[in-house]
């Protein structure tokens, strides 16, 4: 139940957007964001393409429309005439989409850049929807964070398990193994382990219940590790004090280097269906405001100690998801 | 690319950089390679690869990496690009004024379509890996398991086995045994799962297996059916076997993924719907992807499907699916590589 209501308040935050931004239709090609606006749990199989859309959003529709090989996965609440089979003939799925969005005025927004797309809407104004879909995110109702915060369980439920398995010569594999059968969910990537020198990082990510998890920390291998943990919870909430509703994103990355975290890599990321923005790359110079709302893992990595820890962005001081270091 | 006419590739797919590069990015589903961009370009004469193997970040920023992408792009005025963010691609097609672009697809799937020896020993690798760690699970499918349990336990075995990659959910779920179990189905269609769930087993539960995970850059695909804490119908089995055969028959340089739909469906049987779920297929290709061309029994039709002409090399995953009110169903997959003289397989029979 309480899914469902997670994915109606997504939807409701689109069609609100898509009002703002007077879109008329969004057309989605990118899974995950495919995933947050119509509550679908998978609308794509593997090699169909990518170039495009697998779900329509039509203004004021009271549901996604979801092109899609896996219907078990649909909400139960969607109309069942707004679910239809993929169609590998991307022509007739191209001439699908062109006669929904003739349904409706407005500019039709996309995730994807796709000239067959834009050949099959001729005389329709194309715009990104990526500032529209950035806005439906955040901020995030009470309901997804909680779905959030119980992937983030399973996550670090996963890493411990593995990080209680790091001893002398054992295998990188042994270490991911103990995280996929401590896990209730399914990878969001690859289980990541790194060994420099002593300290092995770890990271897990996956999927509960179409939300994310994501869980990283650093393990000696018969080495205290007390130092660099206090190290890095040091630099962890110099970034976490900054990270208020506004906020600029250069603002964490210069709260991070000034704590020693390390000149490269992501220090902190946005979480929901997947891995969001805000990007905060240390490599990059880019700058975006907070919102407040937003789920943000902040991680960053102070001499070669890197752990995880996520928060809900406020207008004041950010509310933590997980444990206190 | 001399055949597409492509001039240059653009290429954001982690497996068409693979494949056309021998660069392996980072594995993730979609956000999670958001999260880490690459690209590279391919030319005739050099490749540019962006945040992979040491070289310099992918940018986020669309102008910058449009830019990027355009300077290696040069003076090539048909372009295959890959998926592009949409101010990426808008940016970059103001980028190169005077190029056209369009769909990498002709390039990249073209050239994957027929497997090297180097390439079938991979495949054979990542299969028997996979049929290893779930021959390891199946004592494990007994009452009380949830779905879910088993693909946890299933990833660890792979993992053991060195294998990560998880190129998509690991399908261990009970087949409906009703249609009203499977009010989802499409019409016309057979009722079928695709997602585990929370689900607790019961004895007598037919779980379909579908598993496929990336094992040295190239893609296994093992299915079965296996009956929870019971013996399993050898009515159903019996039927999906004569289907599997009479495609098999079929399967030789010069036919078409006509004939083996056909065979299909004699062998079928008439007056029953199409023995695979809608909108799947009777059969795919597979390779650096873990679905790939051809792709036979979909909305593609019959005239597409008598222009997918069978040619040594290609490698086919055949896939139907047997359902019978009441009784269940039973779904397992066969990988083939057609050779010379008919075919090879390189997947174990189903347990």
């Amino acid at each position: 139940m309480t899914a469902g209501v997670a994915e109606r308040t997504r939807y409701a935050r689109v069609q609100a957007a898509m009002a703002r931004h007077g879109v008329g239709a969004l057309l989605i090609a990118t899974p995950h964001l495919a995933t947050f606006a119509s509550g679908a749990r998978r609308v794509q199989v593997a090699g169909s393409g990518g170039t495009v859309p697998w779900v329509v959003v039509l203004a004021g529709a009271p549901s996604a429309v979801v092109f899609t090989t896996d219907p078990d996965g649909v909400p139960p609440w969607m109309p069942g005439a707004a679910v239809e089979p993929l169609r590998w003939d991307r022509g007739a799925q191209l001439a699908r989409i062109a006669a929904l969005v003739a349904e409706v005025d407005g500019t039709v927004a996309c995730d994807v850049f796709a000239p067959a797309l834009r050949a099959a809407l001729a005389g329709r104004t194309l715009v990104d929807a990526t500032p529209l879909l950035a806005e439906a995110v955040a901020p995030r109702a009470a309901v997804e964070v909680e779905a959030v915060a119980r992937a983030l369980v399973v996550a670090r439920r996963a890493l411990d398990a593995s990080g209680r398995a790091v001893t002398p010569g054992v295998a990188t594999a042994e270490l991911a193994a103990r995280a996929a059968e401590h896990s209730a969910g399914f990878p969001l990537a690859e289980t990541m382990v790194r060994r420099a020198g002593d300290l092995v990082q770890l990271e897990v990510s996956l999927y509960v219940a179409g939300h994310a998890g994501v869980a990283g920390d650093t393990v000696g291998c018969d080495v205290d590790v007390s130092d660099r943990r206090r190290a890095w919870a040091e630099a962890l909430c110099a970034v976490a004090s900054g990270a208020r509703d506004g906020a600029s994103t250069g603002a964490l990355r210069a709260a991070a280097r000034a704590a020693g975290a390390g000149a490269t890599g992501l220090l902190a990321h946005g979480l929901g269906v997947g891995i969001e923005p805000p990007l905060v790359d240390l490599a990059a110079d880019d700058d975006a405001p907070l919102r407040a709302g937003t789920i943000l893992v902040v991680a960053p990595d102070v001499g070669g100690f890197r752990a995880t820890r996520a928060l809900v962005v406020t207008e004041r001081a950010p509310r933590w998801i997980e444990p206190a270091p | 690319m001399a055949d597409a006419g492509h001039e240059a590739l653009v290429l954001t797919a982690a497996g068409a950089v693979r494949y056309a590069t021998g660069v392996a990015p980072p594995h993730g589903d979609a956000s999670a390679e958001a999260a880490r961009p690459f690209a590279a370009v391919v030319r005739a004469d050099r490749i540019a690869l962006f945040g992979l193997d040491g070289a310099a970040p992918f940018p986020r920023d669309a102008t910058r990496a449009a830019g990027a992408l355009a300077d290696a792009v040069g003076d090539a005025r048909r372009v295959g690009v890959d998926r592009l963010p949409f101010a990426l691609g808008e940016t970059l097609a103001r980028a190169l004024p005077r190029a056209e672009l369009v769909g990498a697809e002709a390039s990249v799937l073209a050239a994957r379509a027929v497997k090297t020896a180097d390439e079938l020993a991979l495949l054979r690798a990542a299969q028997a890996a996979n049929e290893a760690a779930v021959a390891e699970i199946l004592p494990a499918i007994v009452p009380g398991v949830r779905e879910i349990d088993l693909t946890g336990r299933f990833l660890a075995a792979m993992a053991r086995r060195g294998v990560t990659a998880c190129h998509v959910e690991p399908i261990w779920c009970v087949v409906p045994r009703s249609a009203s179990d499977a009010p989802w189905t499409f019409p016309g269609g057979l009722p079928y799962r695709e997602l585990t769930s929370e689900r607790v087993l019961a004895a007598g539960d037919q779980v379909m297996i579908d598993t496929g995970m990336l094992h040295g850059g190239y893609m296994s695909d093992f299915g079965c059916t296996w009956t929870c804490g019971a013996a399993p119908d050898p009515g159903l089995r019996a039927r999906w076997e004569g289907i599997v055969d009479a495609v098999l028959a079929e399967c030789r340089p010069g036919r078409t993924g006509a004939a083996l739909h056909a065979a299909a469906l004699a062998a079928n049987g008439s007056g029953r719907p199409a023995p695979w779920p809608v909108p799947l297929y009777l059969a795919h290709g597979i390779g650096i992807g873990g679905v790939e061309p051809p792709f036979i029994g979909t909305d593609l039709g019959r005239a597409a499907e008598e222009s997918m002409v069978l040619v040594p090399g290609m490698v086919l995953v055949l896939e139907p699916y047997v359902w019978e009110a009441g009784a269940g169903g039973y779904r397992a997959e066969v990988m083939v590589a057609i050779t010379d003289g008919g075919y090879e397989r390189l997947s174990a029979p189903p347990p």
